[in-house]
């Protein structure tokens, strides 16, 4: 094949910018993940930067034998795993319909999801609805109230709309009604989009807080996130004179950061794995069809 | 628009002319789609309508014993309150001011990332550089924070050692409006680009590559090839999200303006949530922080609205 | 259509596990909520004759509890409460963090425990605003043995207790007195330089100086400050108190001073030794003193002041971590130093400190009373400190409690504190002093004793303490409005005197307090000073001044003396 002159330029200046790029982002990691690696000694004097000094485990050893994490991480596996699942679809009963030209008042239901994005009640009264419906210290009360989020939506809605309709008709020619369309045609040719929600409605769901915080009473329900901030905060919260037992309470830096790096490593696992959704042409075959 | 005639000769009954007709076509094919839709519109009555009735707790004084319902209602006072405040509209103006700015500086750096991205030949470093790029969307603001100020510090600062070396002087990067508000931009830009880029990359598959080839073929070179191929493949998208965008204008997140405000810059860096935060040190100001809230709420609502009328001049509106 | 099938089946099946998932979460919640009192159900039949109440209470979570030894809400302390309680105690637990958004929607709800416990005074004060709080004079007059006793000991805790409308709603305990801060010095680059002890502001510039410049600590390069930390950390503490420059300050006249009290002279100081160099020039985004606190445990930084409070644990974290890097360094506790305004003490831990309150809608106040009760007694306490007797720890011929193993310790009751919210620790006598519970084999201890006993020494005395009318937790709470204002203004000052302080030239301290005027008079100090000057004609017998913690601080040395 050639290639021009102009784009090996190119080429080369792209994956230069690229790897700059690359190395700013990595570095806070590293000095993260050299924290948690350090003595604590090493740690509380700020000798640590992006390679761990006097190398111990102790912060790993003792966030795990010092906190229920084991038991959050599960709980945070769950959560996440079955509130995907439950968006995911939920998300595309949303998004076909307001998909589908024939589909009536699109406008109007768009517009009132829309607004549901920009005016909401606050915390107490969804809190709220949410006991009258019993859901409270339930899961469900993390996963019904997130079924649909209308960003997402109307993400899922744009992917949709932008298949050609050619390939539509087609089917419903070979005799599928509207589900058939979307099983065979709509849901296998969005599955970039597909990808990419399923990524930020897991991280949403793996990185909940609020939510959980507020809805789950029992701790041994707890996600890894609640935990791993409640050990934060007792550090970078205000000074609370009021708590003499709060001092001997506080997180060595090294125990968050290994905390930290045991919340992000699943995310970063996972990502790679979705990558391989994200294939060029994948709609060449069909038209020609 | 069949004559009856025809009807008749084409041997169908009259009744069937009108189960064939437009109207009853799209009413069969809407029915799988409605009874789709169904459960959706429940789950929006229920867990988004349903909760907006509490904005009424703007207009009243709200209290845990007398409850949403029963707390004596107040009207504007609480709206008053605030705008009478000289710092409100400091605050108001700053939030603005900081989210704006975001939003243009921002907007399309994580479009050059995706474009750059999906250039890359090599898929293995390709895969790498996606993941690697992503990371930081992950890291809180403490973290980052504590990085941006170790970066640009005045004594040991990465920065300016070499801003020394060059000029023999340092600079308070961190303590100069100007400055600090390009580092609050461009930290912010740093931490979600690769995880916004995400998007764009899912978008770019959907673009036929014969395209590419048929303009390579003509001649056109690669940066010509992004704008009249690429760039338009991906409209739709772009589109979309600039007109979400404008929803978020209020919302200048609370840990990175927290983790990097200092008295210094706090004229134009205390921002609502920084603002809320003080203020809900002092007690559940519940009214008084719904009543903040609503305002942001219409403020980004005629925001939204103004840019999906733009977005539907160019075929691109949300509605 | 078989892959169309198949794709149904998928769904099928996904929609069928979320369901049984559902409703399995569903109905497990149901039978979580009886897990306590199961557990308790066997003993009742056997124990007490009168009516066992079922109460719930609320109890911090810090997220500590180690692996196998349950949760916060249900483990070996809430089993022994339930078996050893008058009542059957259900817990819910609360994020300490929080705590206040919690506790709001549980209270909105209307499914908040029976007992809350509390440590922000702010949190509670608006509880009783929301008025979710029940009065407890008669219920404590009627019912309770050991709460009743220990306010007639120490009427302080009922002064501190009511509120505005006369009647007693929280409940607390007694700490013992001794200096939350300390102000820390190098003695061995005192010695190093030649250098006598700093006592006054000038001395003190001084000796900050030639810790900056005259390299004390021998590595050849000029690495040192003399000072940690001008915003953040502990250290800013110290200007406030050396200052007493506080918002509401005390006179000599028993009248109140409203506003920025002495926060010029404060600034001027800070002003001076900004330019000196004596402190790292990026104090300023030095979020939560981070920076100066390592750069203080490397040993670099030559006057400092840390929130030490009893110890304990600075010995086992700050102390520990500096004698291991720094070995060669000796600390000093040294008195602040004499200003223009006059010389005072840094601020002292709160004797009287109200923890908990209970739910208006509580069913059984008296089960609560005598659950209250239980928890003041100081065999209660003592478990959740020590542990049980026996098990974790033995009594030696003197009657101090020695633990048995420490990794037990950890492991089993050293997250258990919170569960001693109302114990008054010096009821158990000698061995609930604060110098008691060194171990004076391990090094770090047997230095942080003698750092304490330092402090002590240093700052119990009869010089005024420069946190100004009280401790935080015994100020009143403004109306919303001036709260508003009050905070908006604090905040607008605060920023002008940190300009002011790195302003140089192009921002002195003349032009600074010209915009502090301003800014005070027209945010609304004059209406915020007329609150609290009529509060304080009202109110001011109620009120435990400094003074009145230095009378308990007497009291609680004469009796341990007489021990």
């Amino acid at each position: 094949m050639r290639v021009s002159r102009g784009e090996k330029i190119f080429y080369f200046i792209n994956y230069i910018v690229l790897t700059l790029i690359a190395l700013s982002c990595i570095l806070p990691l590293l000095n993260v993940a050299s924290l948690s690696l350090s003595g604590a000694a090493a740690v509380a004097s700020g000798r640590v930067s992006i390679w761990p000094v006097d190398f111990s485990f102790f912060s790993y050893s003792s966030l795990f034998k010092g906190t229920p994490i084991i038991r959050a991480f599960f709980n945070s596996l769950q959560i996440t795993l079955i509130g995907t699942a439950l968006s995911m679809i939920t998300t595309i009963m949303a998004a076909y319909p307001l998909s589908r030209r024939q589909f009536y008042a699109r406008r109007f239901f768009t517009m009132a999801m829309v607004f549901t994005m920009i005016f909401n009640g606050g915390l107490i009264p969804t809190y709220l609805v949410i006991q009258s419906l019993g859901l409270v210290n339930s899961y469900a009360a993390l996963w019904l109230p997130a079924l649909v989020s209308t960003y997402n939506m109307l993400l899922m809605r744009s992917a949709f709309e932008q298949l050609p309709r050619e390939v539509d008709e087609a089917a419903k020619i070979d005799g599928c009604g509207e589900l058939g369309v979307l099983f065979r045609v709509v849901l296998p040719l969005s599955k970039p989009m597909l990808a990419t929600l399923a990524l930020f409605y897991g991280v949403g769901f793996w990185n909940s807080f609020m939510s959980v915080l507020i809805y789950i009473n029992d701790t041994a329900k707890f996600n890894m996130t609640v935990l791993v901030q409640n050990m934060i905060r007792s550090t970078s919260m205000i000074q609370d004179f009021s708590d003499p037992t709060m001092l001997a309470n506080i997180t060595p830096e090294g125990i968050r950061s290994a905390a930290v790096i045991v919340m992000i490593i699943p995310i970063l696992a996972v990502y790679p794995l979705l990558q391989k959704y994200f294939v060029k042409g994948v709609m060449l075959g069909s038209i020609k069809g | 628009m069949i004559d009856s005639s025809v009807a008749r000769q084409t041997e169908e009954p009259v009744a069937e002319s009108k189960r064939n007709s437009p109207g009853w076509r799209r009413f069969k094919t809407n029915i799988p789609l409605l009874i789709m839709f169904v459960p959706v519109i429940l789950f929006y009555l229920i867990f988004r309508y349903a909760p907006i009735g509490g904005v009424v707790i703007a207009f009243k004084d709200y209290n845990f014993f007398d409850g949403i319902l029963n707390s004596p209602w107040v009207g504007f006072y609480y709206f008053e309150m605030l705008f009478q405040d000289d710092r409100t509209l400091e605050i108001i103006r700053n939030t603005l001011f900081l989210s704006l700015l975001s939003i243009v500086v921002g907007f399309p750096v994580p479009i050059i990332l995706a474009i750059l991205l999906n250039e890359v030949r090599n898929l293995g470093f390709k895969k790498a550089i996606q993941t690697i790029v992503y990371m930081p969307h992950f890291l809180s603001w403490v973290i980052i924070g504590m990085l941006v100020s170790t970066i640009f510090a005045m004594e040991n600062g990465i920065v300016n050692r070499v801003v020394e070396a060059v000029t023999g002087e340092i600079y308070p990067f961190m303590y100069e409006k100007p400055s600090w508000v390009a580092i609050f931009v461009g930290s912010g830009i740093w931490k979600d680009m690769g995880f916004n880029a995400i998007i764009f990359l899912a978008a770019l598959t959907s673009i036929n590559p014969s395209l590419y080839e048929a303009a390579a073929m003509d001649g056109a070179s690669k940066l010509r090839q992004i704008w009249h191929i690429t760039l338009p493949g991906i409209q739709s998208i772009i589109i979309l999200l600039l007109v979400l965008s404008m929803g978020r204008v209020m919302e200048v997140g609370f840990d990175q303006v927290y983790m990097l405000q200092n008295s210094n810059v706090n004229q134009i860096a205390d921002v609502i949530s920084t603002y809320i935060y003080r203020i809900g040190l002092q007690g559940a100001q519940f009214s008084l922080t719904t009543a903040m809230g609503l305002f942001e709420s219409v403020v980004a609502f005629i925001l939204v609205f103004s840019a999906n009328y733009i977005a539907r001049k160019f075929n691109e509106g949300l509605w | 259509m078989s892959r169309l099938e198949s794709k149904w089946l998928k769904v099928a099946l996904a929609a069928g596990l979320s369901a049984s998932l559902l409703v399995g979460c569903a109905t497990n919640d149901g039978k979580q909520g009886n897990g306590n009192q199961n557990q308790s159900t066997p003993k009742e039949s056997a124990s007490t004759v009168e009516k066992r109440g079922k109460i719930s209470s609320t109890i911090y979570d810090r997220g500590n509890v180690p692996n196998g030894m349950g949760t916060i809400e249900d483990n070996m302390w809430t089993k022994w409460i339930n078996e050893n309680g008058p009542a059957d105690v259900k817990f819910t637990a609360i994020p300490r963090w929080e705590s206040q958004s919690k506790l709001n929607v549980l209270l909105a709800s209307g499914s908040a425990p029976d007992i809350i416990f509390e440590f922000g005074t702010g949190i509670r004060n608006q509880l009783f605003d929301q008025k979710q709080l029940m009065p407890l004079d008669d219920l404590i007059e009627q019912h309770s043995v050991e709460y009743k006793a220990l306010l007639e000991k120490y009427p302080q805790l009922k002064q501190v207790g009511i509120k505005s409308d006369g009647k007693l709603y929280e409940v607390g305990r007694i700490n013992e007195v001794y200096p939350l801060v300390s102000l820390f010095i190098r003695e061995d680059w005192l010695e190093k330089l030649n250098l006598e002890v700093p006592t006054t502001e000038e001395e003190l510039l001084a000796v900050a100086k030639a810790f900056t410049e005259q390299d004390p600590d021998g590595n050849g390069v000029k690495d040192t400050y003399g000072l940690g930390g001008l915003k953040f950390g502990d250290t800013p503490g110290l200007f406030r108190y050396m200052f007493n420059a506080n918002w509401v300050n005390l006179g000599e006249d028993g009248e109140l001073s409203v506003g920025p009290n002495n926060m010029k002279e404060s600034t001027e100081l800070k002003r001076k030794m900004f330019e000196a160099g004596v402190v790292d020039k990026d104090f300023l985004t030095d979020k939560d003193g981070t920076k100066s606190k390592q750069d203080f445990l490397n040993g670099k930084i030559g006057i400092y002041a840390i929130m030490a409070s009893d110890f304990i644990s600075f010995s086992a974290k700050e102390l520990d971590t500096l004698m291991q890097t720094v070995p060669e360094a000796r600390l000093k506790v040294i008195p602040l130093p004499k200003t223009s305004v006059g010389q005072y003490n840094p601020a002292w831990n709160n004797p009287v400190q109200m923890t908990a309150v209970v739910n208006a809608r509580a069913k059984d106040p008296e089960a609560i009373i005598k659950y209250i009760d239980f928890l003041v007694k100081p065999e209660t306490g003592r478990t959740f400190r020590n542990g049980i007797e026996g098990v974790h720890y033995n009594l030696d011929s003197d009657g101090k409690p020695v633990i048995i193993d420490a990794d037990k310790f950890t492991n089993e009751v050293s997250w258990a504190a919170d569960f001693a919210m109302l114990y008054s620790r010096l009821e158990e006598g000698k061995y609930g002093y604060n110098d008691t519970q060194f171990n004076e084999e391990i090094p770090t201890q047997k230095e942080g004793l003698r750092l304490f006993q330092d402090s002590v020494k240093t700052y119990m005395n009869e010089l005024p303490v420069g946190e100004g009318l009280t401790h935080s937790e015994h100020m009143p709470q403004l109306p919303k409005e001036l709260s508003l204002k009050f905070s908006n203004v604090q905040t607008a000052i605060d920023d002008i005197y940190t300009r002011a302080i790195i302003g140089g030239s192009n921002y002195t301290m003349e032009q600074a307090q010209q915009d502090v005027e301003k800014e005070w008079q027209q945010g609304g100090g004059p209406e915020i000073e007329a609150w609290y000057q009529e509060w304080w004609s009202k109110e001011k017998d109620n009120v435990l001044t400094w003074e009145g913690v230095y009378e308990i601080y007497k009291q609680q040395q004469a009796a341990k003396a007489a021990l």
